[in-house]
């Protein structure tokens, strides 16, 4: 809880915020500092959930490690004129990883590599060490649109709250939810195969 | 990583867990990148201390090499940092020649490298500049004497009679003005304080030993 204070029309107004602290706020600053132990911490907090997304977006989880490492070195050259806590930073690099995933569709639209008919078959049960997604998830995420599919990885995948999805967006949180409530219902509609 | 609904189990394949090996060849690289952005930092650093050393070195370095004459290890510096001492003496250059060719007389140069020196000092020396027309003169008068003449090198500093102070510049100047002032028919004397002789100047230029008697 912090307290400002105002002087409005001669009379002092004491406001009393909430300041909801990040668990990353310990490291923005040696994070602009470059300093390896924050990069380090950064890192280990937030590796997982950042390949998992990319992994959701691009299905192949090599190129969604490369992603995230390629992410992680802009941050260091963008780190110096970084501005906010951890938060800010969290969504730094989650904006990064999606324009990287961006980044690969177009380098596959140029190929034309990885058709959807060519994903090989993988077994029902999840595999810690699959590098592909399971076909029939790989068409159901591949059915919805860029923004449906980044909205439902961000928020059933890397577990973040509207706000956060609005602020990688790019949008008002009302935006967001309305964007996650369609993509949610059009993804159950394709993974119970009532949506071809 | 957060657990969320399991509105969509199906999701489940796509949580991982980075790899061990993964981990490490990604906290490289990071550790790559921090080296290599701190390097242009330090670069920068180190080439603002040389600027600055660059610039508090230049005042002590004009001042070092103000006496260099050719040849002198600071004499390339002192040609260099000329322009920029001229901005604040216009005159510097001047000084700069004459003195030059001063400090090769009092190092016992050779004369034709002094005469040469002279011969450059003369370019740059106007008559705007008659201390400096002055000395250049004396330069020359000391190179000319003989060499046994003053008891030394023609070009050794003229110390052999202590209480005869060699004439300021511009003491020089008044003389000659005063010679040109006085008749042309008439005699001049001069005494050379260096063997206490006195020679009479005639008409046609010649000069003779008077043996300190006096025509009156």
């Amino acid at each position: 809880m912090s307290s400002t204070h105002a002087l409005t029309k001669g009379v002092w107004i004491t406001r009393l915020t909430e300041t909801e602290s990040h668990p990353l706020d310990a490291h923005a600053d040696g994070v602009r500092g470059l300093s390896e132990e924050a990069f380090r911490a950064v890192y280990l907090a937030l590796a997982d959930e950042l390949v998992s997304f990319a992994y959701g977006m691009v299905s192949d989880r090599r190129t969604a490690e490369d992603i995230v490492q390629q992410s992680f070195v802009e941050l260091v050259q963008a780190a110096p004129r970084l501005r906010g806590e951890g938060k800010a930073l969290k969504s730094w690099l989650y904006r990064s990883v999606r324009f990287g995933c961006m980044d690969e569709y177009r380098r596959r639209s140029r190929r034309r590599e990885f058709p959807v008919e060519e994903v090989p078959d993988m077994p029902e049960s999840p595999d810690p060490l699959a590098t592909h997604l399971e076909a029939d998830l790989e068409r159901a995420l591949g059915a919805l649109n860029k923004r449906q599919r980044t909205v439902i990885l961000l928020r059933h995948v890397a577990g973040l709250s509207g706000e956060e999805i609005a602020e990688i967006l790019g949008s008002t949180r009302r935006a967001a939810y309305a964007v996650l409530a369609r993509a949610e219902a059009r993804l159950r509609s394709l993974l119970d195969g009532r949506d071809e | 990583m957060v657990e969320m609904s399991s509105r969509f189990p199906e999701l489940d394949q796509i949580r991982l867990s980075v790899a061990e090996n993964v981990r490490d060849r990604h906290l490289a690289a990071i550790d790559d990148a921090i080296r290599s952005a701190k390097a242009p930092r330090l670069r920068r650093f180190r080439l603002l201390v040389v600027a600055a050393a660059l610039i508090l070195a230049l005042p002590v370095m004009a001042l070092a090499s103000d006496d260099a004459v050719p040849g002198d290890l600071l004499y390339p510096i002192k040609i260099m940092l000329e322009p920029v001492v001229s901005l604040v003496d216009p005159d510097v250059e001047v000084d700069h020649r004459v003195r030059e060719a001063e400090g090769l007389l009092d190092r016992g140069a050779e004369p034709a490298v002094i005469r040469d020196r002279v011969e450059r000092a003369r370019i740059v020396v106007t008559k705007e500049h008659p201390g400096h027309v002055a000395r250049l003169d004396l330069i020359v008068d000391r190179l000319q004497r003989p060499p046994d003449d003053g008891g030394g090198s023609p070009v050794a500093p003229d110390i052999s009679d202590e209480g005869a102070s060699e004439p300021e510049p511009q003491d020089r100047v008044r003389e000659h003005r005063q010679r040109e002032a006085e008749p042309s028919d008439a005699p001049v004397e001069s005494v050379d304080e260096t063997h206490d002789t006195t020679t009479t100047t005639a008409d046609d230029g010649t000069t003779r030993p008077t043996d300190g008697r006096r025509d009156g």
